[in-house]
């Protein structure tokens, strides 16, 4: 049984047209130039897994990441950083947003990122930053708490 | 009665009986209850093994002969000792260059007082751009050298003595113009190519596993062999493939499927070059593995002997007469999976524990992964501690002195059969379904090796997979781990390096090289020529790392595999 | 002035912050959106609705991308709805197809991509798509591409959207003749072989070809015969063939009265899942608290009285084409 998402596994949602609960959507991609994509792919599993809705891209740039966010209307923008460059990602991402009119978001970062940029990021705007490797659920669980009050300032 | 009859009825069978009932008759009570464990390839382990376990083995091998499972060499390391060939590289060459000074003065040293420069390239090299492209820009010299023109690579070679020095370039993508570079550096030392030694990683093949953009399969096989067959034509000792299985673990393989997918990766490199005509005593001896190797001591001990074993035969399969071409030649990373973020003191442990498993398996060559590597570039002190730990390996505990330690262990000589045999039964698999290469474009290979990092993290999560520091031993305790950082200065550097390159260059030479590796490269893909020559020749008229790619790519594709 | 009718001037005049807030709205099933449908309704019609499906492994988002990229060359806005499944344990899901567009729509402006989770309906195909759809329409894109996985119904119910299906296969899936006897090639009208640069490209080609697909439309008209392309989206080979052939099919069915039909039958079911939702919103709650235990013992004969019991009462008030009658009152 997997116990990863803490959560028990749902009903499967309403067939026909009867509006189903409403899921939460997040938005994972790594930074654009990177390499390993492995922690990346975990958490997109595991927030699957706790029912959110999760679009997946590989690599992309500050704006790319932005268009998606705002095409996908999401709740979350996950980032994900293997080969340093978090500030400037972070710099450049928050702007990106605001520019486009999404402020009722929670940005994550999360990779080999080390801790004493947590507040530096947090300054810049990054909600939260998750070290590799974090049992499951972590993040989920993150999420699912934050998400209705994050907003960007 | 399981046990087949002895070779030579030992005298004290009797007594082996009598001990083993015993055994069973002092465990009778708990036996039961006692919770089978399983290695992390999922394979079940007992708690006791005996002669009974090794009926069906073939023990009658010997170090340094055919199929090589006790090691290469009829000696160990008591005659060759492993080479620690540590990663480094950062910055612009002058960086890396005082850091390779550093290292030599450290102690870092190859075979025989030899000196091994394990240089890694960063991203935007790897990917072939340029300092000036816009895409560099925060990727520039982080987490590797940013080495891409004549100059970079004059400074790279200088004063090192070629015959003893051994380069080894851990490029991306950019594997045939980063030895072009290189070739075309050593004549303007007026000295000959054939003199090189080092290593081209000349790994496509990892983009089964890699979500990162690379040629279209068949351009990316193509590719490989022209450079295998150049390095052949020009530069014997040369190494210009590795099969870096190291990829697939860390993507998530186990170390069953990191053996059998990596045998199929090279067994599809032998394939590529059989058909292109190369007779295999000429190539296949040359190719070497990039292994990972995590902390389960005895599974990678095991893996290790498996693997030579496995490999010796599919060489020998595939034509290779010398034995010396059937020997599998391996340079261990450790995997830095494994490593946590949390309490990264703990990471020495592991470290430790990586570096003996493969010591213990016989490995040539190891690289040890720094504690802060899960925080980022290493600090001098971690990646000083992470050299000491090999040498300390090497001097202080006597693991040099007796080749193959773990031979004739009942345990060790089970789960190396054992491993062979679940690694042949995915081996055959993917060869039925076309080998290596058909696992590329299916995204089969992919897909399973997916799997097995979700379920090992299912493990973690569970708490069935033991991380300490992660999900035991938790400490609420605050890293306050101040990782080494790159100079952002860096990206200034680089970008005044390449300008004052082609400042100086004659632009007018460069153009008509390009257009001929244009040309070259519609040759290979028509099979009427092949590339290097045209690459060298672009590097010897001045042509950089990124504009040799960019022509390159426009002729063989740049997609993202399945 | 009402949110409503602000959102879908907004959404009309291409804003892309409103148009992804709907479309979110429109899949929970917010009042709001449908308001804001109502609006924007009559400004859809305009755009070439293409939908693509096939089995998954056949490439089909790299085709998209690719299929992206040439509309764009010819200046046409773009406009792409992109449904995967929904996990029927965990109820979320992977949406990836996005990720192969990415270098195709690239900081692209007239470029508009949604994923959508089909949250497990029962066509496979998420119930939000068609309004989805109509919001890109409103928004003045020229072409909206609908992608989804041809697994369980999600094919059929594409056809019932989109003008013109495009199926895509890959060479020696199964074979050709499985498929066909899957019934999938019924609903195509342009057939698609992928990844052409492999070796049993050929055979597959050849064998679809040769069976001489052929659609009919309402009515005695002229069949449409299909076409089977060889394609490569990795190499954007074929793309413009593909394009070329949609266009072709796309003014076939408007001359052919075919279109009309199409349309006619997406606004039916539109129609029909929109009242579906509604009377069961309205109605169910209503009927589950009218009954009582007794009635409970024999739940049929309670239905069949209910049920009588609202139409005796729609009886009294007879509905109008327009609806209007039931407004002002």
């Amino acid at each position: 049984m997997n116990e990863a998402a803490g959560t028990e596994p749902s009903r499967p949602a309403d067939s026909g047209l009867a509006p189903s609960r409403e899921h939460i959507k997040v938005l994972l991609a790594k930074k654009k130039i990177d390499v390993h994509g492995r922690g990346t792919k975990l958490i997109a599993r595991e927030l699957r897994d706790a029912g959110m809705e999760v679009v997946y891209f590989r690599f992309g740039v500050p704006g790319e990441i932005a268009d998606a966010a705002v095409q996908e209307d999401v709740d979350v923008v996950g980032v994900s950083v293997m080969t340093s460059g978090q500030i400037q990602i972070a710099s450049e991402l928050i702007p990106a947003l605001k520019e486009r009119g999404v402020t009722k978001v929670l940005v994550i970062m999360g990779g080999i990122i080390p801790e004493v940029d947590y507040e530096p990021l947090r300054l810049l705007g990054v909600h939260r930053c998750f070290p590799p490797g974090l049992p499951g659920g972590v993040v989920a669980d993150y999420i699912r708490e934050h998400v209705g009050t994050a907003a960007l300032d | 009665m399981t046990a087949q009859e002895p070779m030579t009825a030992p005298p004290s069978s009797d007594k082996f009986e009598t001990a083993k009932m015993e055994w069973a008759q002092r465990r009778a009570r708990y036996a039961g209850r006692l919770r089978p464990a399983k290695i992390l390839s999922g394979l079940p382990v007992k708690t006791v093994y005996t002669q009974d376990d090794l009926a069906d083995s073939d023990l009658d091998e010997m170090p340094g002969v055919y199929p090589f499972t006790r090691g290469l060499y009829p000696d160990g390391y008591a005659l060759t000792p492993w080479m620690q060939q540590m990663v480094f590289g950062y910055g612009t060459i002058e960086e890396t260059r005082q850091k390779m000074e550093k290292m030599v003065a450290e102690g870092m040293e190859g075979y025989l007082g030899h000196k091994v420069f394990n240089t890694v390239y960063d991203i935007p090299c790897m990917y072939g751009i340029d300092a000036d492209h816009p895409e560099a820009a925060g990727n520039l010299g982080q987490c590797g050298v940013h080495m891409s023109t004549g100059d970079d690579y004059d400074e790279l070679i200088r004063g090192w003595d070629l015959s003893s020095t051994n380069f080894s370039m851990i490029t991306g993508e950019n594997c045939l113009p980063a030895l072009a570079l290189l070739a075309a550096a050593v004549e303007r030392r007026g000295e000959p190519v054939s003199s090189m030694h080092g290593n081209s990683m000349n790994w496509y093949p990892r983009i089964a596993v890699q979500d990162v953009p690379s040629w279209e399969p068949q351009w990316g096989y193509a590719l490989m062999i022209d450079l295998i067959r150049w390095a052949k034509d020009n530069a014997p000792d040369w190494n210009p493939a590795n099969i870096f299985m190291y990829g697939l673990s860390e993507a998530g393989a186990t170390p069953v499927q990191e053996l059998a997918y990596g045998l199929a990766w090279g067994k599809s490199i032998i394939d590529a070059g059989l058909a292109a005509g190369l007779a295999p005593d000429e190539f296949i001896g040359r190719l070497s593995f990039q292994i990972g190797c995590t902390v389960s001591v005895f599974e990678e001990a095991a893996k290790f002997r498996a693997h030579r074993r496995m490999w010796a035969k599919i060489c020998r399969d595939a034509g290779a007469t010398k034995p010396s071409n059937m020997h599998a030649r391996v340079h261990v990373h450790t995997s830095g999976y494994v490593l946590t973020q949390q309490q990264l003191m703990n990471n020495n442990a592991r470290i430790t524990l990586q570096a003996l498993a493969a010591v213990l398996g016989g490995v040539q060559s190891i690289h040890t992964c720094s504690y802060d590597e899960a925080v980022g570039v290493p600090t001098e002190e971690s990646h000083r501690t992470a050299l000491r730990t090999q040498q300390i390996l090497m001097w202080e505990s006597g693991l040099r002195d007796v080749a193959d330690p773990l031979g004739g262990s009942y345990y060790v000589e089970k789960l190396t059969d054992d491993m062979e045999a679940a690694a042949w039964e995915i081996y055959n698999e993917i060869e039925e379904a076309g080998g290596y290469l058909s696992g590329i474009e299916t995204g089969e290979i992919k897909r399973s090796i997916d799997n097995s990092s979700y379920e090992m993290k299912k493990l973690i999560n569970s708490g069935e997979l033991p991380v300490v520091g992660v999900n035991r031993y938790v400490s609420d305790q605050e890293e306050n781990y101040e990782p080494f950082r790159v100079d952002s200065s860096i990206e200034e550097k680089a970008k005044a390096r390449l300008a004052r390159y082609r400042a100086r260059r004659d632009a007018g030479a460069v153009r008509p090289a390009l257009d001929d590796v244009r040309a070259a490269c519609q040759a290979l893909k028509n099979g009427t020529g092949s590339l290097m020559p045209a690459l060298v020749d672009a590097a010897r008229n001045g042509a950089t790392n990124g504009e040799m790619m960019e022509a390159m790519r426009g002729a063989f594709g740049w997609y993202v595999s399945e | 002035m009402e949110p409503t009718r602000s959102t879908a001037e907004l959404v009309m005049a291409g804003s892309v912050l409103h148009a992804g807030r709907l479309i979110t709205q429109i899949e929970n099933g917010h009042d709001g959106a449908r308001q804001t449908m109502r609006l924007l309704v009559r400004s859809c019609g305009r755009a070439q609705l293409v939908g693509v499906t096939g089995p998954p492994g056949a490439g089909k988002s790299t085709l998209v991308a690719a299929l992206i990229r040439q509309l764009r060359r010819a200046q046409r806005t773009v406009g792409v709805v992109a449904v995967d499944p929904s996990s029927p344990f965990s109820g979320g899901a992977l949406l990836g197809d996005r990720d192969r567009m990415l270098e195709a729509a690239s900081g692209d402006r007239d470029v508009f991509i949604r994923s959508l989770a089909s949250r497990g309906a029962a066509g496979g195909l998420a119930a939000a798509v068609n309004d989805a759809v109509d919001v890109m329409d409103a928004m003045g894109k020229d072409v909206v591409i609908i992608e989804t996985v041809g697994v369980g119904q999600g094919e059929f119910e594409i056809s019932r959207i989109a003008h013109t299906v495009v199926l895509v296969l890959v060479p020696g899936y199964g074979d050709a003749l499985q498929v066909m006897k899957a019934g999938i090639t019924e609903i195509a009208d342009v057939i698609v072989v992928n990844k052409g640069d492999l070796p049993e490209a050929r055979t597959t080609l050849k064998e679809l070809k040769g069976h001489g697909f052929a659609r009919r439309g309402p009515g005695a008209g002229e069949p449409w015969n299909v076409p089977v392309i060889q394609a490569s989206a990795l190499r954007q080979e074929g793309i413009a063939d593909i394009v070329a052939a949609v266009s072709e099919h796309y003014l076939f069915t408007g001359s052919s009265g075919w279109r009309q039909a199409i349309e006619r039958g997406r606004r039916r079911a539109q129609f029909a899942d929109v009242v579906s939702a509604r009377l069961r919103a309205e109605l169910l709650t209503a009927a589950e608290q009218a009954l009582d235990d007794r009635q409970l013992a024999d739940p049929w004969t309670a239905a069949e009285e209910f049920v009588r019991h609202v139409m005796a009462a729609t009886a009294r008030e007879p509905v109008s084409g327009s609806g209007r009658e039931m407004e002002s009152r």
